[in-house]
């Protein structure tokens, strides 16, 4: 673990993105003490000023519905966040375990799942997404599951492969040989072997579900009651935002999900260095 | 998504074909200074429009777009007048009401023709409303308005005799299209009929052709009984999205623009050859309460939560909402409160009582209210209902809607005050019509565009409105209310000749309707757009006083517009202010004796009923 941070550390853009998502997800932990919910309540913002620009009072100037934007782009970072990580971790518990399913047991069983990853990979996600958000009921769950149904299958292409390479080595056979079955295999062997790739894999998913839970809200198909940056970009839109110039509120949540999602590839791509030794600069 | 389709025409200086159209459309040639003009040197009138096209099968189509579109192609019996929507002349020159009025005579415009040249006679309205009384397929979207007729007949091709079941102040020959008998009665299925191309009308334009989620192309029609229409053609062009089409504006690629949001409204106050209007509406916009569905023989329908029916409570709910202050956020004044669903641009009609007895923002007053009746908070501060439960209400949005996003985030907070948890389900509009129609909700953002005679829209609010299967259907009631004394005084202002003893009746009925509160309503909003001033003129306000331009309950925009030349951008540009009154609705698109003419006209007018151009029940904004 030491070494693997040691190794971390030597990517500068690596920690760049570290730094930034942990100041991420703190604000956006900190969300309800920096600025409580009762500012997003807008009945007791009647005073507000409406598509103001931004002033000391409101940094990044207030909505078609008179909350400060930057209140509600810290708020929107919770689900945005959420949702990215959440989606994810689905993402990945599918891919990992039919990615090994598939490697490990071959032949008949291993063609069948390839078969069922390749339908997968070859459908248009974002429909596929687009479908079951608007065939389930409209919640934050919904948008999770959408996303993570719809994005394990290159993860699980990864993982069978470097499962084919891992279940071919010698000790494997060795394991093997002193009668372990395939539960033993799987969890003592192939599954630590293939994890630090799930790692990195994971942190480079995540950027494109926060991407696509944007994409879902931007289309009105996410849960309106809850504010995320995909939201804000719909009421943009649908208040007229563009055409009235009211940059305040259509630069900041797309800025947000470009430096998170930044931060989450620096910090992939970073670790993918680390366990795959052939990517270092050399 | 869909990418915006629309034409890639080019506002070109005016040229000599522009000239010689002007003078003979009888206008001062005057040269133009920019021009909706096109690669042939056509001047295309291009509307955008963003909702739904069911059908342009007028027996069938429901849609605020579809229906607008045959008020151009087709002309009434009798029309809505420009200036305040009383009956005018259409095709019937004149008319005699009966003393019971129940036979009413209509004396049909000789000479005039359908657009393919055939002549329009009496045997073409006979026909268009034997068809929607005896043929329910053929009923669905103006049923209603036939159900009094007890016989249409046509004794001479210039006399159509309507006898009512009742005698009625209304008049019978307004809002439906009438079509051309020798083309419809020769259809083996004329309900199925899509009637999209090449289509044969009475009106300023026909429809030539069209494409779904496109445009629709309509072309002048020379026999038009006011005469040819000045511009060569009119084309609704398709936009998704409000701000492509405001681009398209500035561009100059659209001329007219409706349906606007304040900040693209603001935004375009101030851009070149644009004038904006911010016209008084004819839509209500409120939040609509289950007030425990039936069947109109009481069969309970629906899984409405039973606290709405508690009148106390819906009362509450209305308490609770501070509507001036929505209004303002969401509105920004371009609006005005309501009283009830008659909107005031029909002042006679609306309802206009005493502010005392109009309630006010009073949230303590609402729970002093609910505490009254019984309902206690519970330890969460939610109030339970006579069951014990919770009272957590379901409130319906749109999502396609940015508005009802808004609204709820403001109603939510403030019902929650006075103990009533609310659960916001936001779905499309398709969805929540059918939830609608099986009063499968509690609490939903209501809105309806009226006409000129609120009959319609009291009578959806009777008991025989209710639908006859528990499923919905059958019914078009407005929210599901229904009280026998207001049905009584249906009927009595329904019959009521004297004009003044039935505003009367209509005040009270409007009165008892606030009470009971089966829907709450907000304001009536103003209607938002704009239009290339320099490429367009003439186009007549509905009212004409302040009125709007787009969504009129008649043709009086399009049929009065004509290309700019440069006296009309002169003035558009030196009225250019707030309020966007161009000043070039003062009669200038239609010639002296046109005008002369439709004042007499309307002089002539017989009895008190103009009528509902009214619609359906929404979610979106874009059903009629």
């Amino acid at each position: 673990m030491a070494q693997v941070w040691r190794e971390f550390r030597r990517s500068r853009s690596g920690v760049a993105g570290l730094v930034i998502l942990l100041v991420v997800v703190a604000l956006a932990l900190l969300a309800p003490v920096i600025a409580p919910d009762r500012l997003l309540d807008v009945t007791q913002l009647l005073d507000n000023p409406i598509n103001h620009p931004p002033t000391w009072q409101f940094p990044l100037g207030t909505d078609p519905s008179g909350r400060s934007v930057l209140v509600v782009l810290l708020w929107g970072a919770r689900v945005s966040l959420l949702v990215g990580v959440v989606a994810t971790v689905i993402s990945m518990v599918i891919g990992t375990t039919v990615g090994m399913a598939a490697g490990h047991f071959g032949g008949w069983t291993g063609a069948a799942l390839m078969r069922v990853i390749d339908f997968f990979l070859v459908l248009p996600s974002l429909v596929l997404a687009i479908v079951l958000a608007s065939v389930l009921s409209r919640s934050v769950w919904t948008v999770i599951l959408a996303i993570g149904i719809t994005s394990w299958a290159g993860t699980a292409r990864v993982v069978r492969s470097q499962t084919l390479t891992v279940d071919a080595r010698p000790y494997i056979e060795r394991a093997w040989a002193l009668g372990a079955g395939h539960g033993h295999v799987i969890r003592k062997h192939v599954l630590p072997a293939v994890m630090p790739l799930v790692m990195a894999n994971t942190t480079l998913t995540v950027g494109s579900a926060i991407i696509a839970e944007a994409t879902l809200s931007f289309l009105g198909l996410g849960d309106t009651s809850k504010q995320s940056w995909g939201t804000m970009l719909k009421l943009a839109l649908d208040s007229g935002a563009a055409t009235g110039g009211f940059w305040w509120f259509i630069l900041p949540p797309g800025v947000a999900i470009v430096i998170v999602v930044l931060a989450f590839t620096l910090v992939g791509r970073a670790f993918e260095a680390v366990i795959n030794p052939s990517l270092r600069e050399r | 998504m869909r990418s915006p389709a629309h034409r890639g025409v080019r506002p070109i200086a005016a040229t000599a074909t522009a000239s010689a159209v002007l003078a003979l459309a009888g206008v001062p040639a005057l040269a133009s200074t920019a021009s909706a003009v096109d690669e042939g040197g056509k001047h295309i009138l291009k509307v955008a429009y963003s909702s739904t096209i069911d059908t342009f099968n007028p027996f069938v189509s429901i849609y605020l777009t579809p229906t607008g579109i045959n008020r151009m192609v087709y002309e009434n019996l009798v029309q809505y007048s420009a200036k305040d929507g009383s009956p005018i002349p259409g095709l019937a020159e004149s008319w005699d009401t009966s003393k019971d009025g129940k036979t009413w005579t209509f004396h049909i415009r000789p000479g005039m023709k359908w657009s393919d040249g055939q002549p329009i006679t009496s045997a073409d309205p006979q026909w268009t409303y034997t068809q929607m009384m005896t043929n329910e397929a053929m009923s669905q979207a103006n049923g209603s308005l036939v159900t009094n007729f007890a016989k249409v007949s046509a004794p001479d091709p210039d006399t159509l005799v309507i006898t009512m079941k009742e005698g009625t102040a209304v008049n019978p020959g307004i809002e439906i299209p009438v079509v051309p008998k020798h083309v419809w009665s020769k259809l083996k299925n004329p309900a199925k009929f899509d009637n999209s191309k090449d289509v044969v009308g009475s009106g300023p334009y026909v429809l030539e052709s069209y494409k779904p989620s496109q445009q629709v192309v309509l072309k002048p029609n020379p026999n038009f009984w006011r005469g040819k229409p000045k511009m060569d053609g009119v084309t609704y062009v398709n936009f998704k999205n409000g701000d492509a089409a405001v681009q398209g504006l500035k561009a100059g690629t659209i001329d007219l623009i409706g349906g606007l949001e304040v900040p693209q409204f603001d935004a375009l106050k101030d851009a070149k050859g644009v004038t904006v209007n911010s016209g008084s509406g004819r839509r209500f916009t409120g939040l609509g309460l289950n007030p425990g569905a039936t069947t109109k023989d009481g069969t309970p329908m629906g899984d409405g939560n039973p606290v709405l029916k508690d009148p106390v409570v819906r009362r509450a709910i209305r308490q609770a909402i501070n509507i001036p202050a929505l209004m303002d956020k969401m509105l920004q004044g371009h609006g005005t409160l309501a009283t009830s669903f008659v909107p005031a641009v029909f002042p006679q009609w609306h309802w206009h009582p005493d502010k005392s007895k109009l309630a006010t923002y009073e949230p303590d007053a609402a729970n002093a209210a609910l505490d009254q009746a019984g309902y206690k908070k519970g330890p969460d501060g939610i109030r339970l209902g006579k069951d014990g439960k919770p009272i957590v209400l379901r409130l319906l949005g749109d999502n396609s809607d940015s508005t009802d996003k808004q609204m709820a985030d403001y109603i939510m907070p403030w019902l929650k005050k006075i103990g009533i948890k609310v659960d916001l389900q936001m779905s499309d509009g398709d969805a929540i019509s059918v939830d609608l129609q099986k009063a499968n909700y509690d609490m939903y953002f209501t809105g309806w565009s009226l006409g000129s005679d609120p009959d319609f829209q009291l009578g959806i609010n009777t008991c025989s409105a209710l639908p006859v299967k528990p499923n919905g259907e059958g019914g078009t009631s407005m929210d599901f209310w229904c009280d026998k004394k207001f049905d009584k005084l249906y009927e009595e202002q329904h019959a009521e000749l004297d004009q003044g003893k039935r505003e009367q009746i209509v005040q009270k009925m409007l009165a008892m309707h606030y009470n009971a509160a089966p829907s709450i309503d907000f304001w009536y909003g103003d209607s938002l757009e704009a239009y290339r001033s320099d490429h367009v003129a003439g186009m007549i306000k509905m009212p004409k006083k302040g009125g709007m331009l787009t969504g009129q309950s008649g043709y009086w925009a399009v049929w009065g517009a004509h290309p700019a030349n440069a006296q009309d951008v002169k003035k558009a540009e030196s009225a250019s202010n707030p309020t966007g009154s161009a000043g070039n609705d003062d009669g200038g698109g239609m010639g002296g004796g046109a005008w002369a003419g439709i004042i007499a006209a309307a002089v002539v007018v017989l009895g008190g009923g103009g009528f509902l151009a009214s619609k359906k029940k929404k979610p979106a904004d874009d059903r009629e």
